[in-house]
């Protein structure tokens, strides 16, 4: 070995230290950047050289920087966060509704009772105006508490599909981003560069685009993610990215008229794929705003409906205080569908209240149509011939408020559920590829100190090839 | 062993704080409302009894109101067929008098008889709340003329006094008041003795004797009739009160928070996230890394 070498030596070990004393510097810069995987200098020896007749050697290199993470772990929280977007995503919602049957913000069974009360306490004095009055204000407050909570429910509708119309548009432009990256990391990997960064940057990408979309995302032979709807589409392969699109479409299944569809645009056209989406935060979205949202207002239509003729029913056989009948008590409609979010006051009871029907005859204290309308409340009265019709608005709104609580008690639980998953998941992920800065402090110095070493023999080198070169012939 | 990154160790000192701020605040909301129970999903099915339970409680308190108003008509019947009696009374008295003595007599026994007859005729046209308690659901004109016709019909008024149970607040003219079917006309037979006794018609007088005793007993069955219906009426009440009582009890029982369990809970929360800030100053203090300088 030439003395000249042991300078080489030295000044490898200098650059491979360094570069490994880079990498940890890296890594502790990036101890708290989220999705940041850490990495690893690979150092390796390099050959041998022959000293007269020893073996010595050939210093050192640096051969790559890895990135320390398992694929395993990386596709099963992939997996995960498609499942915690829907939870999470249809949990919020669901509290929302939750919260319309909570607390100060639940009126309608308080107005409910109200309005049957002061039914019943007419039928005592039926010819009492200012009880007709009462009766005409109970029933106004009623249905203004219907159309109030129908009202909410809509725009909460509307909201969704706000959310669902953003997230969509920031889903398109995630897809376009991974297949430029998969472009990019391809491109570089083959010219022999590092691409560790955009590796990062694509998982991150990927995990954001799980649980906001749901779809599947695999990686293929060419090292790129690929995005599928299955038995759907594609949207993104490779460095190709097909589009999503949002429209507002007619009513299918549990969808409502006018709310939003999402639909695949590819080369074979366009296709919807909303019912596709369960999982994901939009495929949360979906779900809570078809299966809670629009089912709830059904509901409510239903009840407000069933309430509104029932008493209608009964209301026309009657006679007001001014003699005359055949009139409703409720302007609701025929249709059940929207019948919460019209549901109001006959506009001529609304004016005079003496066009409240009472009872069967013109007397003044004929009350048979009151008592009748009064029964409607209690669920199934035997013996007093009101069960026939009976319509139980209050149990009905109760038995809602309870389907509403088991969703979002099961919505809830499976929010938390997923959580402690991804996050176990997560604990895994950090334990592998997170940084450490005690573990990178002590790396810093185990390289310091080769460095210093390195210098050393460097020193060395060069005193030598000195004391070689002021040797006097 | 498993490796630990510095982001675990601020994710878990975050976690356990969060958990225990978290905890806290429950336990602090729930002593500041003192309700156990403040959203559906917190137990489905104890929420749809108590709404439930509160819609019955609203319909009991109902009526309760209803109940109330009815007692107050009934009341109102009760008094005039009180007075009604009295007269009836005094009128039979006089009756037995007219018939025992001499002419000058019974016509001196007549104006009090008149005065009687036209005091009957007023107080069944007795109104209350503004309704005319005698008439049936004829309820806004006098039911009686001058002439003792009557132009009333004999509909109940029913109301209802609880769940499934009603009470006729109209009082029972026809049967005690007209004699229906086969009883006497109490304001007749009033009529007919003022007459007898103005015309010094010993003979009518003696005939008005029994009429007069067979209403008085018509009206002491009326106000034994309405006597019914208020018992009916403060049964129904007491009732109502008693299932009220109940109805808030299993409501407090369902929504109520055991207020020596929430305070103990909240001092124990209070306990545990000073533990868990403590606990995480000592973990992130450990992973700074100023052990290596």
């Amino acid at each position: 070995m030439a003395v000249n070498d042991i300078l080489e030596i030295g000044r490898q070990g200098l650059m491979a230290n360094r570069k490994a004393m880079e990498t940890a510097s890296n890594n502790i810069a990036n101890a708290n950047t989220p999705g940041y995987t850490r990495r690893r200098a690979v150092m390796e020896a390099n050959g041998q050289a022959v000293s007269g007749n020893v073996l010595v050697g050939g210093g050192v290199d640096v051969k790559k920087v890895v990135r320390l993470h398992d694929p395993f772990i990386q596709g099963q929280i992939l997996d995960h966060s498609r499942s915690l977007g829907a939870a999470r995503a249809k949990a919020d919602t669901v509290h929302q509704v939750e919260s319309l049957f909570s607390g100060d913000a639940y009126r309608l069974g308080g107005l409910v009772s109200g309005f049957f009360g002061a039914v019943r306490e007419l039928s005592v004095q039926p010819e009492a105006a200012a009880m007709r009055d009462a009766v005409v204000r109970s029933a106004d407050s009623l249905a203004g508490g219907f159309r109030e909570m129908s009202g909410t429910l809509e725009r909460m509708k509307i909201d969704i599909d706000a959310r669902i119309e953003n997230e969509v548009g920031a889903a398109n432009g995630m897809m376009r981003e991974m297949a430029a990256l998969n472009g990019q990391i391809s491109q570089l990997s083959r010219t022999g560069h590092e691409v560790n960064e955009l590796l990062d940057q694509r998982e991150g990408l990927a995990r954001t685009l799980a649980q906001k979309l749901g779809f599947e995302i695999s990686g293929d032979d060419q090292g790129n993610l690929n995005l599928t709807a299955s038995g759907l589409g594609i949207l993104v392969s490779g460095t190709e990215a097909n589009e999503l699109q949002v429209a507002r479409t007619a009513e299918r299944g549990q969808k409502a008229a006018g709310s939003l569809d999402i639909s695949l645009k590819d080369a074979f056209g366009l296709r919807v794929v909303t019912g596709a989406i369960e999982q994901g935060e939009i495929g949360g979205l979906v779900a809570a705003r078809d299966r809670v949202v629009q089912t709830t207002l059904g509901e409510l239509d239903r009840i407000a409906h069933s309430l509104g003729t029932a008493v209608n029913g009964i209301h026309r056989e009657g006679t007001g205080a001014d003699g005359l009948g055949e009139r409703d008590l409720f302007a609701v409609g025929e249709d059940a569908r929207g019948a919460a979010s019209r549901i109001d006051v006959d506009s001529g009871l609304k004016t005079d209240a003496s066009a409240l029907s009472l009872g069967y005859g013109d007397a003044p204290g004929e009350n048979a149509v009151l008592l009748a309308i009064a029964e409607l409340e209690s669920p199934g009265v035997a013996g007093t011939g009101a069960s026939e019709r009976n319509v139980a608005t209050g149990e009905s709104l109760s038995v809602l408020a309870g389907r509403i609580g088991v969703i979002a008690r099961d919505d809830y639980g499976a929010r938390s559920h997923q959580e402690a998953l991804v996050q176990q998941l997560e604990n895994y992920r950090e334990s592998l590829s997170g940084v450490s800065l005690e573990e990178e402090s002590v790396d810093l110095l185990r390289y310091q100190a080769v460095f210093n070493a390195s210098a050393k023999a460097m020193r060395v080198g060069d005193e030598l090839l000195q004391t070689i070169l002021s040797i006097k012939p | 062993m498993s490796r630990i990154s510095t982001s675990q160790i601020f994710q878990l000192a975050h976690t356990n704080v969060a958990s225990a701020r978290e905890r806290e605040t429950q336990s602090a909301e729930k002593a500041a409302t003192g309700k156990n129970l403040s959203r559906p999903s917190q137990d489905p099915a104890g929420w749809v009894q108590a709404a439930a339970s509160k819609a019955q409680l609203a319909e009991g308190e109902s009526h309760l109101r209803v109940a109330s108003l009815s007692r107050n008509f009934l009341e109102a019947a009760e008094d005039t067929l009180v007075q009604l009696q009295e007269g009836v009374q005094r009128a039979y008295e006089l009756a037995i008098a007219g018939a025992s003595t001499g002419g000058g007599d019974r016509l001196a026994l007549a104006a009090e008889a008149r005065t009687i007859s036209q005091a009957g005729s007023a107080t069944v046209n007795a109104a209350f709340a503004g309704r005319y308690l005698f008439g049936g659901t004829q309820t806004a004109r006098p039911p009686f003329a001058e002439d003792g016709s009557f132009s009333g019909n004999q509909s109940p008024i029913e109301a209802p006094i609880a769940r499934g149970l009603r009470v006729n607040v109209a009082p029972p003219t026809g049967k005690f008041v007209l004699g229906q079917p086969d009883g006497d006309d109490v304001l007749t037979s009033l009529r007919q003795l003022a007459t007898a006794l103005e015309n010094d018609d010993v003979d009518g007088v003696r005939e008005a004797i029994e009429p007069l005793r067979r209403s008085n007993e018509q009206l002491s069955l009326a106000r034994a009739d309405i006597g019914g219906r208020l018992s009916l009426v403060e049964g129904a009440g007491d009732a109502q009160a008693a299932g009220s009582i109940n109805l808030q009890d299993s409501i407090s029982r369902i929504e109520d928070a055991d207020v020596l369990k929430v305070f103990t809970d909240l001092a124990r929360d209070q306990t545990v996230f000073r533990a868990a800030l403590q606990s995480s100053q000592r973990l992130l203090s450990s992973a700074d890394a100023s052990f290596l300088k």
